[in-house]
């Protein structure tokens, strides 16, 4: 089956994802894909703490992600793939990875960022990531948890970037 | 389906809803009552009455959610106790109610209650424990 969703959510693993998604979509292998948190062993130790005993976790750097997705390592698994930011996703595109469709599930609040959505603000740089990734064909939905509606993120980056 | 009813002292299991939907999404046939200082135990006990009726007639029954065995919210909820399609479990926590609402569409009244009381059971843990432990797992490999 190999990855079932790819989401940006900033927090990584938390309870929408794991009492909702993993849930909703029959997860049993969450891969958190991040350089700084594979570098860290305080935050790999805690976030391998917060799935279920029955799935299983993975915490990877961008460079590892690309190397087990194009060694068909989660084939045979319904792999989630969580990324915190729109660069991250494109990075991994630009090295090699096929990603059709990407959920974007939050990206909180910093001064240096607007606010388009209850869960999500975007940077400038996040602004171009997007187009960038929307240029690639590939479709970005906003959805927080599976019953929230399906929100064209591109349509809502359009019309912020026109405004101003 | 399971209908669920969180009875606590004051606005808690208000709160306690509205935090599961945070997590699990907006959720139907959740009734929360709030206890103040100027309610006694026969106006709750007909409060729950009331939404015990409530719901539709597919309903498996409901759970009663209470925050403390002995107050008043236990109380007034044991006037059901010989109701066979209510069951009461104290002690309601976050836990608990996601677990419920993630299985009350899949397991008879019965099995749910089961269920919630023992993820409410295993929800409480030394945190602080559990990752230092996981730490130094994580060193002896």
């Amino acid at each position: 089956m190999g990855l079932v969703l790819v989401r940006i959510d900033d927090r990584l693993i938390h309870g929408q994802v794991v009492e909702n998604w993993m849930k909703f979509l029959k997860i049993n292998h969450v891969v958190v894909v991040n350089d700084f948190v594979a570098g860290d062993r305080m935050q790999k130790t805690l976030f391998s703490m917060a799935v279920p005993e029955q799935a299983k976790i993975s915490i990877l750097s961008i460079a590892q992600a690309k190397e087990a997705i194009l060694n068909g390592q989660f084939e045979g698994d319904r792999a989630m793939l969580l990324l915190v930011s729109p660069q991250d996703v494109l990075d991994l595109i630009n090295k090699g990875v096929r990603i059709k469709e990407v959920n974007v599930g939050g990206m909180h609040y910093s001064p240096d960022k607007k606010q388009i959505l209850k869960a999500i603000s975007v940077s400038k740089q996040d602004i171009q990531a997007f187009q960038e990734l929307d240029k690639l064909g590939v479709h970005l939905e906003a959805r927080m948890v599976p019953d929230d509606e399906k929100i064209d993120i591109m349509e809502i980056i359009r019309r912020e970037t026109t405004q101003s | 389906m399971v209908g669920f009813i969180i009875i606590t002292h004051g606005d808690f299991g208000r709160q306690l809803v509205k935090a599961a939907q945070i997590i699990l999404g907006e959720q139907k046939e959740i009734w929360a009552l709030s206890l103040h200082e100027d309610d006694g135990l026969d106006t709750l006990s007909e409060r729950i009455a009331k939404i015990l009726k409530k719901g539709n007639e597919r309903s498996e029954g409901k759970i009663i959610f209470v925050d403390i065995f002995g107050g008043t919210p236990a109380n007034a909820s044991l006037k059901f106790v010989n109701d066979e399609k209510v069951e009461i479990i104290s002690g309601v926590n976050l836990p608990m109610l996601i677990a419920g609402i993630n299985y009350r569409r899949s397991l008879t009244l019965k099995q749910l209650a089961r269920l919630i009381r023992r993820k409410g059971e295993e929800s409480i843990l030394d945190v602080k424990q559990k990752f230092l432990d996981r730490v130094s797992k994580a060193k002896d490999k």
